[in-house]
């Protein structure tokens, strides 16, 4: 059996490199029959481009760090930018890869969902809680979990993502509760970066295919549209689990479980000020790991997660340049989740959860004295509905029918003084006030020196915290497996970061320390009574540095490489925390290979070992990506083929607390071959 | 093993392919290596009253540029050379084609804008609020993007004049 699968896995590959042959093949025979300008690499480039094209040059910025477009060395942060080359050059398919090759960031699968950790933090049980994540400044974390989704339930095709601002640092400054050790903004594509009618369509391993179809256009009346709709579908993989090698499970084999399907639906128009957005997504994933006790190796256990929303901002330009921009939304999340019980008999046992909730926010830019940018900020939100159910099917039983309903109601203000020509002080903060939780002020506090030109040293002070969630507070099976915890508090954070950023002839250079206190952690825990709870459970402090070199070369050249060393300690008993490696190092190489027709992308990651629950660890790996890309390969027709894990690395992260198994395998070397082609 | 030796022979076929080392893609640029290029085609779009053997850009106040203005000097652009200077003083402006305002300038951008009243030289700034205090041209950044507003009533008082070409790329201040 595992022999042949192991022939037919040699067929598929020569197949596939057959295939990567002949691109190149043709991508050589297309580039004497349509030789194309190539686009610009070089400030040479730049020179010879008319002054039109000139204009739709990107440069570095970042719009999340202080909620108005400012330059990188100004922010009062230590900032990556992912922009939708690099997504294309490396193949990314999900936030969790763009994530993955960020410095010190770590994501990691347990074939449900993706979990998303920074800066040494990353416990178990928890659903990506503590990174705030925004879609066009629109805070995407929902009302039940507080889950920042950056797998395949994203709501966003990745194709669509013009930037992604990875902001490390709290952000509860700015934005409130969440924003604990970071902010991920991420920037859709303007009707002009699409510019018409695009399709795309990908296969992969496991039976996996996706389409997608989007239309950009700018009309003479200055009416801004993107429309776009994706459709996914993977069957995933069989999978085996040594924890369930026994006669009654299978001998340990999932099969069929894996699968996965998503859908989801973009839009935005913008007129003059006005810009009205709505997305949604649904995502629907088989469980195979036998989580939460569920009847292991059955395709009937499954998760699915939606959510919608419908933003309306307007933005007003005044004299001295003052900005005024008024937002109002609504959002939805629903979550359903099948979950085939043994008792016995065989029950399914569901689990409902619904959030909708709106908010209105109004937002001011101003200047004092011609030199000093200031911001101010309101925002209320109004939980209307946030509901968890739990039950089972037949014969019925009710376990749960939580419906809470809350608001929270937040100020802010953030000023940008320029003291000296070399020193730029950003101080601000924000106060929040939660239904049912004492009010609480953030500041956050950045001197920034630039004592040379190209040397920026910043250093940051910055408090955050996060309210407990729905899920947290009130969630329990009927105490089979998880009971509820009203009286959690808010934890909160304080964080010290060092930080210098260096351009040096081509090279862009980044060395950063941190140490962080967090007070009143909430931990999922295993009480006495053996039933899994969410407690307040005490302080932790981290530590980490971090180092990047970043360099583009004139031929088209660019590299990347970042080394991270973090460690968290609980303050009580000086114990590691785990899940987390304590080095981090990521190398991201892009070459073209055949003039401008085909180039290369190869991503390597090392992380270290990772202890997981058992306390054991889960042994360091290295991982290689490559992408190979030929845009433009016929006119309109862009190819890529990507393959991930190259080397087949067998490797397993740690896993949470409902499962089993104390680590979880992921992918061995998996393939995507993409065409996109613009109408 | 075989797999990964078929790997590695094909990623060496295509690697000893790479003959012209041209970029395949667009890439994010430092401002000031897009804003350098801007001041040069500037050049393209402005008659001055005087004419000169050579085109003068200088830079008034903390240089931003660096480097990033090193590729402009000595450049032919309209069959004259491109000179870079660095003007030290209001008074030293006088043989500037091209003056662009530091952000340095800030505090001082009044007088020095009174000083070169009548010179015919385009003012250009990247600083807010330049425009309306009367600079020419002032580059701002929008979507990761740089443009730039023009300050009309100043052109119109000088003696420069500016192709419609540029003036439709720029977006319209109202002078205070």
């Amino acid at each position: 059996m595992e022999h042949k699968k192991f022939g037919k896995k040699v067929v598929l590959l020569r197949g596939l490199l057959l295939q990567a042959l002949l691109i190149v093949l043709f991508s050589g025979v297309f580039h004497v029959l349509y030789g194309m300008e190539p686009e610009p690499q070089t400030q040479k480039d730049l020179i010879t481009m008319p002054i039109e094209e000139l204009m739709g040059v990107g440069v570095s910025t970042v719009l999340g760090a202080s909620r108005y477009e400012q330059r990188i060395s100004d922010a009062p942060a230590s900032i990556s930018i992912i922009t939708s080359e690099e997504i294309k050059r490396y193949g990314y398919r999900t936030m969790a890869d763009v994530l993955n090759s960020v410095r010190g960031f770590f994501v990691t699968y347990d074939r449900n969902y993706n979990y998303l950790g920074s800066g040494g933090f990353l416990r178990q049980g928890d659903y990506n809680t503590r990174m705030l994540l925004l879609l066009d400044g629109h805070r995407m974390n929902n009302n039940i979990y507080d889950t920042a989704a950056v797998g395949n339930d994203f709501i966003l095709d990745l194709d669509l993502v013009d930037r992604v601002e990875v902001i490390r640092g709290p952000g509860s400054s700015l934005y409130g509760s969440n924003a604990f050790f970071g902010v991920i903004n991420v920037i859709t594509k303007g009707s002009s970066h699409i510019n018409g009618l695009e399709v795309s369509a990908e296969a992969g391993s496991f039976d996996t295919n996706k389409q997608r179809a989007s239309f950009g256009r700018k009309f003479g009346n200055g009416l801004e549209m993107v429309l776009s709709a994706t459709r996914y579908r993977s069957k995933g993989q069989n999978l085996s689990y040594k924890e369930y090698d026994s006669p009654g499970t299978n001998f340990g084999s999932s099969d069929n479980n894996d699968l996965e399907d998503y859908s989801s639906f973009f839009t935005n128009f913008k007129l003059s000020g006005l810009n009205v957005q709505a997305a949604y997504g649904s995502r629907k994933k088989g469980i195979p790991t036998g989580a939460w006790s569920t009847v292991f190796d059955d395709d009937r256990t499954r998760s699915v997660d939606a959510q919608g929303y419908i933003d309306v901002n307007y933005h007003k330009r005044f004299e001295n340049s003052q900005d005024l921009v008024v937002r109002l939304f609504y959002d939805y999340y629903r979550y359903d989740g099948k979950y085939l019980l043994d008792y016995p008999p065989l029950t399914m046992n569901r689990d409902l959860a619904v959030g909708k909730w709106w908010g209105t926010e109004a937002f001011y830019k101003g200047k004092i004295g011609d030199r000093h940018t200031v911001i101010a900020g309101l925002e209320y939100r109004d939980n209307f509905l946030q509901q968890q159910k739990n039950w089972d099917d037949s014969p019925y039983a009710n376990y749960l029918d939580d419906n809470r309903a809350s608001y929270s109601i937040g100020a802010y203000a953030q000023g940008e003084f320029i003291i000296t020509d070399k020193v730029l002080l950003n101080a601000g903060g924000r106060y929040d006030h939660y239904k049912d939780f004492s009010g609480r002020f953030n500041p956050r506090v950045a001197l920034i020196y630039t004592p040379a030109d190209k040397t920026a040293v910043k250093l940051i002070y910055g408090e955050a915290y996060r309210i407990p969630n729905a899920y947290e507070l009130y969630y329990s099976d009927g105490n089979v497996l998880q009971k509820a915890n009203p009286g959690l508090d808010p934890e909160t954070i304080r964080t010290y970061e060092l930080v210098l950023e260096q351009y040096v002839k081509g090279f862009r250079l980044s060395l950063s320390g941190f140490y962080y206190d967090v007070d009143r952690l909430i931990s999922q825990q295993t009480g006495a009574d053996g039933l899994l709870v969410f407690n307040n459970t005490g302080r932790a402090d981290g530590r980490g540095v971090q180092f990047e070199i970043e360099r583009k070369w004139s031929g088209g050249i660019s590299g990347r490489f970042s080394y991270a060393f973090q460690e968290v300690k609980s303050s009580a008993d000086d114990v590691d925390f785990g899940n987390f490696p304590k080095h981090l190092a990521k190398l991201n190489f892009f070459t073209p290979i055949i003039s401008n027709r085909l180039a290369a992308g190869i991503e390597v990651q090392y992380a270290s070992a990772q202890k997981n629950l058992n306390s054991t660890y889960d042994g360091g790996y290295t991982l290689v990506n490559a992408t190979f890309l030929s845009e433009k390969i016929l006119r309109n027709l862009d190819l890529s083929f990507s393959i991930y894990n190259v080397l087949d690395k067998k490797y397993s992260n740690p896993a949470s607390r409902e499962h089993v198994q104390s680590d979880i395998e992921q992918d061995g070397r998996t393939f995507r071959l993409k065409a996109t082609y613009r109408f | 093993m075989k797999r990964f030796i078929l790997i590695t022979v094909l990623c060496g076929i295509m690697l000893s392919l790479q003959i012209l080392p041209l970029c395949a893609q667009g890439r994010e640029f430092d401002e000031y290596e897009v804003k350098a290029v801007f001041l040069a085609n500037f050049f393209k779009f402005v008659e001055w009253p005087t004419g000169n053997r050579s085109y003068r850009l200088c830079i008034y106040g903390s240089d931003p540029f660096g480097e990033h203005v090193k590729i402009l000097d000595g450049m032919k652009i309209r069959g004259k050379t491109l000179e870079i200077r660095r003007p030290v003083s209001a008074r030293a402006v006088n043989d500037c084609n091209i003056l662009f305002i530091s952000s340095s300038e800030r505090r001082r951008i009044r007088a020095l804008l009174d000083a070169t009243r009548g010179l015919n030289l385009l003012t250009v700034g990247d600083t807010e609020g330049y425009a309306q205090e009367g600079v020419m041209v002032n580059f701002y950044i929008e979507a990761s993007k740089v443009k730039f507003e023009i300050n009309l009533d100043s052109i119109k008082r000088s003696r420069i004049g500016i192709s419609s070409q540029l003036l439709k790329l720029g977006r319209m201040v109202d002078h205070e």
